[in-house]
C-alpha cells in the first residue's frame, strides 16, 4: 500500500496537478503553460547519504490518481527508466540497487518505500551512478506523472518493448 | 550549492536583461536560470575534476530553428557564449556541461522530431533531440525493416553522437561515414543546408553526401563552427540473417595474435561489423563487482582475475562479432573466421545458445543488431557508486601496435593503482582503444588518482605517437594540443575558420580546444 | 600584368629555369589544350610553374602573394582535378607533375600515400613490381592523377569506387604557405595517418575536394586486397521497361552491398565511346540492348556463387533482358573493357592533350527506374532537338544514382554546346536532379546557381579564412 509522509498537503497538491494534466490533454514533453501551484519544492539531499524516506502507513488509498496521469507516467518510465530500472539482468540501475540495498529493494516498481517527492529529487539531481534528467527530457509535469506511476505501477513486471 | 553563476565578464544586470530576452523567445519555462528550475541537471556529475569548473550560468531550450536564430542573435548582442548539447548525455566526456563555466547551455533536446524515415532508400532525417532509443522505437512500432546503429547507452543522441564522431557496433559502426546531409545554423544566424540540400528540391539531399562544391559537413563534427539542427543518417536494411558470436582468449598477451588474425578478416569484410575485443574486467563488470573478488587495495591480483574469469567463463580477451546475411554465407564466413581465430591457442567459440542468461553476451548481441539498451552502464557498478572518464587513443589493426598500446595503458594504470578496464572497437583499418577510468563518484582521493593517471596517459601516449579520438571537457585543450605537427598548423587553420564563422566567439568556446580569438593562450 | 617574365623570372630562382615557363611556351601546349578554351569568363594563365617539392610549393605561394598573381593547380599531365581559371588576377599554373613520388605502399593494411603527380598506372606498376596483388580502384584513364581523382570526387568501378570515401589522410599547403596534415598526420610520429581518417576536432579533408582552398601535396588511399573470386556480369536492357526494372532490382542489392562495386548502366552511346576512346579492338555487339548493365561480385568463391544465384534470380524479373557472365563471355568490346574496369584496371592512358575535349556533367538521383527515364527524357528533349551528339550512362553507387553525360565538342561548338548543357542542367535541377559533378567548362556557371545561397555564404566565409588574398582562388565553390 502506498503511503505519504504528509498526507494532507501533498495529496492536495497532487490532486490539483492531476486535474491540470487532465485538462491540458495528454502530457507531452512540451506542456502548455501551467498555472497550477507548483508541487512541493524538491529538497536538497546530500547525494550518497540520501535514503528513501520511509512512508508511514495511511488509510488513504491511491485510487485518487488519474489514469491519464498514470498512463503518461508509464510512457515516461518506458521511455527513460526501463532500460536501467526494469527487473532482471542487464538493467544497471536495478543491479546497483541490489548491491546497495539488497535484492528486495532493487526493482523500482515493486518497492513500497518510495515517496513521490524523493523520486523527483533523484531524477532531477541524480544519485550515485545515475545522472540527472533535465526538464527538456522529462518536464516537471511528466516527472510528476512518472513519480505517481512508479509508486502505482499498472504492472510490476517489465513492459515488453522489444 | 554554488550561487547562480554569471558568464565571465558579464554583470548581473546585463545577464538579467539577456535572460529576459531569451525568455521572450522560448517562454519562461525554457530559460533555466537556477536550481529551482533544475539548472543543476546540466552539471557534469561524472567529472573527476571540479564540478564548478564546468558549471553553466543558465540553459535555454529552443523548439525550432527560428528560436535558435533568435537565441544566437541575443548571444551575439550580449557577447554571452553558448554551449550546444543535443540530448546532453555524453557522459565520460562531459554530459550536458559546458567546457567553460558560465556558458548558457543551448539545449536542443526539445527539437526532437523524426522528420522523415525513407524505407525504400534506407535513411532517416532527424533533429538533435532524438535518441537511439527513440529512433529504434519509432522504427519498431511501424515495422520498418531498418536498423539504427546505437552507441552503447541507449539514451545517446543520434545526431549528437554522429557530430562527436562516435561509434556503434553494427556494420554501420563508424557513424560519420553514414551521415548524409546536414542543416546547420551559423553563428550569424544563417541556416545552411549542406551537400545536395543546398539545391532546392534536390531528390538526393539525403542520398549523396558530398554536394556540388567543397564538402563541408566534416567541419561541423567535433567542433564549434555551427549549430547542427538536422541531420540525415543512413540506416542498415535488416539482413536476412544475424548471428552474434563470442570468442574468448585466455591470456592478456593474446591481444597480439588476435589482432593479427582479425586484420585481414576486417579488411576483407568477413567481419563486417564494428567488432570489439573486450578486456576481462570490462566484460565482467556488467555482471559482478570488484568487491566480489577482491577487497584489498590497488589493482586486482592475477589470482582474483583468474577466478573471476573461470566463474564467468570468459577470457582475458573476449571478442564479440556478428555474422550478417543469408545462412549459407554466414556459414561460409564463419568457417574462415573460426579457422583464423583457432590459431590462437585456447580460443573458445560461443554462439547465443551457448551463452544463455549471460548479461554481457545479451547486450552485445543487442548492440550488434541495432537494439539500444543501457546494460553497459552497469560497468560503473564495479567499484561502488561510479563515474567514469574515458581515455581513447587510436591503434592500428596490428598485433605489435595493439600489444604495445595495451601494455602501455595497463602498466600505467597499474602504476597508479587503477585496474585496466578497456576494449578495442574495431573499425576497418583502425581500432578505437577505449580505456574506461572508473572511479567512485564521491571519493576525492580516487578522483585525484584518476586525474593524475589521465595526465600521464596523455603525455606518454603523445610521445609514443598515439592520438585520442575524443575526450572529456577538462582535457580538450591538452588532447587538441597533441595534434601539433608542423608547429600547430592544423590548430591555426581551425582558428582561422573559427574567426571567420564565429568572430564573436559565442559557440561552444573551447570545444576541441578551439577558442575564440581573445581567449587563446600564447 | 601580362608579362610572364614578372612571374617566370623570380620563380626560376626557386624552381630552376627549366621549370618556370611562359604559358605560350611550346612545352605548355598540353596545358593550353586543357585550360585554354574554357567558356567561363577567364583570365588565362600566363605562366607555368613546376615545383618538385612541398618546400618549393610553399615558396611559390609566397611569391604569388608578393608579386600579386594567383595559382591554378594541375596535379599531373592528365589534367584531372585541375583548378579553374577565372579569378580576377593574373594566374600561373602550378603544375605538380614533377611531384610524383609514391611515398609509401603498405600491403598489410592495404594503403598507399602518394604525391599529386602519381597516376593510377604508376601506382599499379609499383605494386605489381613488388609482387603484391592489391588492386587500385582506377579511373578509366590510367594516366589520371590519384589525388586529382579524389579532388574531383570521381567514382571508379570496383567496391572501392567512391574515391573520397577511400581517401585517408592528406597533406596540404594552405594559401598562407603553411603545410598542414589532416587526420592522424597532425600527430607527430603517428602510425595511423593512412588508417584512420579523423583526429580530434573538425574533419577538414572534404574542404579540399572540388575546391581550391589549399594545394594538396600528399594523399592517402585505401587499397583492396585481391579478392579470391571476381565474377563480373552483364545484362542487356533492350527497352525502357527493362531499364527501369533493372534499377528497381539493383537498389536493394546496392544498398545492402550485395553487389558492392559501382554498377554501370551504359547507354550504347557510352559503350561505343568507351570502345573508341580506349582504342580497343572490336566493336560493341549488335546484340547489346539500348542499355547494358555491368556489375560484379567479389569475395570467397563459395559466397560469390551463392550471391550470384540470388542476384541472377533478382535480375530474371527484368523483361526481355539477357544476362551474361564471365563463364560465357559475350563477344563484345565493351564487355572486355568493363570487366577490366571492374577489376581495377584502367582501359587507356592519355594525357590531357591526347583526350578529346568533352563537356561533362552528372546529375544525381535516387536509385529509381522512373528517375532514370525522367532524366534521360530531359536530356533528349534538349540535346537531340538541337542535334547535339551526347553519350550517357548511369552509375549506381551505394545509395546514389548518377546520370553521367558527355558531349564532345570542337572549339567552334563550345559556346552553343555550353548553353545547351546549362539549359539542360537547369531543367534537371528544377526536376530535383541536382548536379554533383561537372567539367571545367561548366563548373563556374553551375556554381553560380548557388549565388546568394546560404551555402555560398559559408563558402565565402571559408575563403576569407583560408585564402583571404585569393591566391588559390580560381572559381571553384562559389
Amino acid at each position: 500500500m502506498n503511503v505519504r509522509a504528509e498526507p494532507v498537503k501533498v495529496r492536495w497538491a497532487s490532486l490539483i496537478l492531476a486535474i491540470v494534466v487532465m485538462l491540458s490533454g495528454c502530457g507531452r514533453e512540451e506542456p502548455a503553460v501551467v498555472d497550477a501551484p507548483p508541487a512541493v519544492k524538491p529538497q536538497t539531499l546530500a547525494i550518497e547519504q540520501a535514503s528513501a524516506p520511509v512512508k508511514t502507513p495511511s488509510a488513504a488509498p491511491s485510487a485518487g490518481i488519474d489514469p491519464t496521469v498514470l498512463k503518461q507516467g508509464r510512457e515516461v518510465f518506458v521511455h527513460y527508466c526501463a532500460d536501467c530500472h526494469d527487473g532482471g539482468d542487464g538493467h544497471p540501475g536495478t543491479m546497483r540497487l541490489a548491491v546497495r540495498l539488497g535484492a528486495e529493494k532493487s526493482v523500482l516498481k515493486t518497492r513500497e518505500d518510495l515517496a513521490q517527492d524523493y523520486i523527483k529529487v533523484i531524477v532531477r539531481n541524480g544519485l550515485g551512478m545515475m545522472p540527472a534528467f533535465r526538464p527538456t527530457e522529462v518536464s516537471d509535469t511528466a516527472l510528476d506523472a512518472l513519480a505517481a506511476y512508479i509508486i502505482n505501477p499498472s504492472e510490476s513486471s517489465n513492459i515488453d518493448t522489444e | 550549492m554554488a550561487a547562480n553563476r554569471l558568464p565571465d565578464g558579464i554583470g548581473a544586470q546585463a545577464f538579467g536583461a539577456a535572460c529576459d530576452e531569451l525568455r521572450g523567445v522560448v517562454g519562461k519555462q525554457w530559460l533555466i536560470r537556477d536550481n529551482e528550475q533544475h539548472l543543476n541537471s546540466y552539471r557534469d556529475s561524472y567529472t573527476p575534476g571540479d564540478i564548478e569548473a564546468n558549471a553553466p550560468s543558465a540553459a535555454v531550450a529552443p523548439k525550432d530553428v527560428a528560436e535558435v536564430q533568435k537565441i544566437l542573435a541575443i548571444a551575439r548582442s550580449y557577447k554571452i557564449p553558448l554551449w550546444t548539447v543535443s540530448t546532453g548525455r555524453n557522459y565520460g566526456y562531459g554530459g550536458a556541461a559546458p567546457r567553460k563555466a558560465g556558458c548558457i547551455v543551448l539545449d536542443l533536446k526539445r527539437m526532437n522530431r523524426i522528420i522523415e524515415v525513407n524505407e525504400k532508400h534506407a535513411y532517416a532525417v532527424l533533429e538533435p533531440g532524438v535518441t537511439f532509443h527513440e529512433l529504434y522505437q519509432y522504427l519498431k512500432k511501424r515495422n520498418i525493416k531498418l536498423w539504427p546503429d546505437p552507441a552503447a547507452p541507449a539514451w545517446g543522441g543520434v545526431v549528437g553522437n554522429t557530430a562527436d564522431r562516435g561509434v556503434g557496433y553494427t556494420p554501420y559502426g563508424e557513424h560519420f561515414t553514414v551521415q548524409c546531409g546536414m542543416q546547420v545554423v551559423l553563428a550569424d544566424g544563417t541556416v545552411v543546408e549542406t551537400g545536395m540540400g543546398a539545391t532546392a528540391n534536390a531528390s538526393t539531399r539525403n542520398l549523396y553526401k558530398y554536394g556540388h562544391g567543397a564538402w563541408v559537413d566534416g567541419i561541423f563534427t567535433q567542433s564549434n563552427f555551427g549549430v547542427i539542427t538536422q541531420m540525415g543518417v543512413w540506416l542498415l536494411p535488416e539482413p536476412p540473417g544475424y548471428r552474434p558470436y563470442l570468442v574468448t582468449f585466455p591470456e592478456e598477451d593474446d591481444i597480439h595474435q588476435i589482432t593479427e588474425v582479425v586484420r585481414p578478416l576486417k579488411i576483407n569484410m568477413l567481419i563486417s561489423n564494428a567488432a570489439t575485443t573486450v578486456g576481462l574486467i570490462w566484460e565482467a563488470a556488467v555482471k559482478v563487482t570488484k568487491a566480489q573478488y577482491y577487497t584489498g587495495p590497488g589493482v586486482m591480483p592475477d589470482s582474483a582475475r583468474r577466478k573471476m574469469a573461470a566463474d564467468l567463463n570468459i577470457g582475458n580477451w573476449n571478442f564479440y562479432g556478428a555474422l550478417y546475411g543469408p545462412d549459407s554465407i554466414m556459414d561460409n564466413n564463419w568457417k574462415v573466421i573460426k579457422d583464423s581465430m583457432s590459431q590462437v591457442p585456447g580460443a573458445k567459440f560461443y554462439f547465443a545458445e551457448d551463452r544463455k542468461n549471460d548479461t554481457a553476451f545479451d547486450y552485445r548481441a543487442k548492440l550488434m543488431r541495432g537494439i539500444p539498451n543501457m546494460t553497459e552502464f552497469g560497468l560503473l557498478n564495479w567499484l561502488g557508486p561510479g563515474s567514469h572518464v574515458d581515455f581513447s587513443p587510436m591503434s592500428p589493426v596490428t598485433g605489435d601496435g595493439a600489444l604495445q598500446q595495451f601494455h602501455f595503458m595497463r602498466d600505467t594504470c597499474h602504476a597508479h593503482g587503477i585496474d585496466y578496464i578497456g576494449e578495442f572497437l574495431i573499425g576497418w583499418r583502425d581500432m578505437h582503444h577505449v580505456l574506461m577510468l572508473v572511479f567512485k563518484r564521491d571519493d576525492e582521493g580516487h578522483k585525484h588518482a584518476v586525474n593524475e593517471l589521465f595526465e600521464v596517459l596523455v603525455n606518454e601516449a603523445t610521445l609514443k605517437g598515439y592520438g585520442e579520438y575524443r575526450t572529456h571537457l577538462d582535457h580538450m585543450d591538452k588532447i587538441a594540443g597533441t595534434y601539433n605537427w608542423n608547429n600547430r598548423a592544423l590548430a591555426r587553420v581551425n582558428e582561422a575558420i573559427k574567426d571567420a564563422l564565429d568572430p564573436d566567439g559565442i559557440l561552444s568556446p573551447g570545444k576541441s580546444g578551439i577558442w575564440p580569438r581573445d581567449e587563446r593562450k600564447g | 600584368m601580362t608579362d610572364p617574365g614578372l612571374i617566370v623570372d623570380p620563380a626560376s630562382q626557386i624552381i630552376g629555369t627549366n621549370n618556370a615557363i611562359a604559358f605560350s611556351d611550346a612545352r605548355a601546349a598540353p596545358l593550353r589544350h586543357l585550360l585554354g578554351d574554357s567558356s567561363a569568363p577567364t583570365v588565362a594563365p600566363i605562366a607555368v610553374l613546376m615545383p618538385d617539392s612541398v618546400e618549393q610549393v610553399q615558396r611559390l605561394i609566397e611569391l604569388a602573394r608578393t608579386v600579386g598573381f594567383a595559382l591554378v593547380t594541375v596535379p599531373n599531365a592528365a589534367g584531372n582535378g585541375a583548378g579553374l581559371v577565372g579569378g580576377n588576377k593574373p594566374a600561373a599554373v602550378l603544375d605538380l607533375s614533377r611531384m610524383d613520388e609514391i611515398i609509401e605502399f603498405n600491403a598489410d593494411s592495404g594503403y598507399a600515400l602518394v604525391e599529386p603527380g602519381v597516376s593510377f598506372d604508376q601506382l599499379r606498376a609499383h605494386i605489381g613490381s613488388l609482387g603484391s596483388s592489391h588492386w587500385v580502384d582506377c579511373d578509366e584513364n590510367g594516366a589520371n592523377s590519384i589525388s586529382g581523382s579524389i579532388n574531383e570526387r570521381a567514382f571508379g568501378y570496383t567496391p572501392y569506387g567512391d574515391h573520397l570515401l577511400m581517401q585517408c589522410g592528406m597533406e596540404v599547403v594552405t594559401a598562407n604557405g603553411e603545410v598542414m596534415r589532416t587526420g592522424m598526420g597532425a600527430l607527430p610520429d603517428s602510425d595511423t595517418w593512412q588508417l584512420f581518417k579523423y583526429n580530434y576536432g573538425p574533419y577538414l579533408d572534404g574542404l579540399f575536394t572540388r575546391s581550391d582552398f589549399a594545394v594538396v601535396t600528399k594523399v592517402g588511399v585505401w587499397l583492396m586486397p585481391a579478392p579470391p573470386a571476381y565474377h563480373p556480369f552483364m545484362v542487356t536492357l533492350p527497352e525502357v521497361a527493362a531499364l527501369e526494372q533493372a534499377i528497381e532490382v539493383m537498389r536493394a542489392l546496392k544498398i545492402g552491398m550485395v553487389v558492392p562495386n559501382t554498377v554501370m548502366i551504359s547507354h550504347r552511346s557510352a559503350d561505343a565511346e568507351l570502345v573508341r576512346v580506349s582504342d580497343a579492338a572490336g566493336l560493341v555487339s549488335a546484340d547489346s540492348g539500348e542499355w547494358t548493365l555491368y556489375g560484379a561480385l567479389y569475395g570467397l568463391p563459395e559466397n560469390v556463387q551463392i550471391t550470384w544465384e540470388m542476384v541472377a534470380g533478382a535480375l530474371a524479373s527484368i523483361p526481355n533482358a539477357k544476362i551474361s557472365t564471365i563463364s560465357e563471355p559475350p563477344q563484345d568490346a565493351a564487355w572486355s573493357l568493363r570487366t577490366r574496369l571492374m577489376h581495377g584496371e584502367p582501359v587507356y592512358s592519355k594525357t590531357a592533350e591526347q583526350v578529346d575535349r568533352k563537356l561533362r556533367f552528372s546529375a544525381s538521383a535516387p536509385m529509381e527506374g522512373s528517375a532514370a527515364t525522367a532524366m534521360r527524357d530531359i536530356l533528349q528533349a534538349s540535346f537531340t532537338q538541337k542535334n547535339i551528339t551526347f553519350s550517357y550512362e548511369y552509375a549506381l553507387t551505394w545509395r546514389t544514382m548518377f546520370m553521367q553525360v558527355a558531349i564532345g565538342y570542337r572549339t567552334e561548338d563550345l559556346t552553343a554546346y555550353t548553353e545547351a548543357a546549362l539549359e539542360t542542367i537547369a531543367t534537371l535541377t528544377a526536376a530535383g536532379f541536382a548536379i554533383s559533378h561537372d567539367s571545367r567548362e561548366l563548373t563556374t556557371a553551375v556554381s553560380a546557381a548557388h549565388t546568394g545561397s546560404s551555402l555560398q555564404h559559408l563558402y565565402r566565409s571559408l575563403d576569407t579564412a583560408l585564402d583571404p588574398d585569393g591566391i588559390l582562388r580560381g572559381g571553384w565553390s562559389s
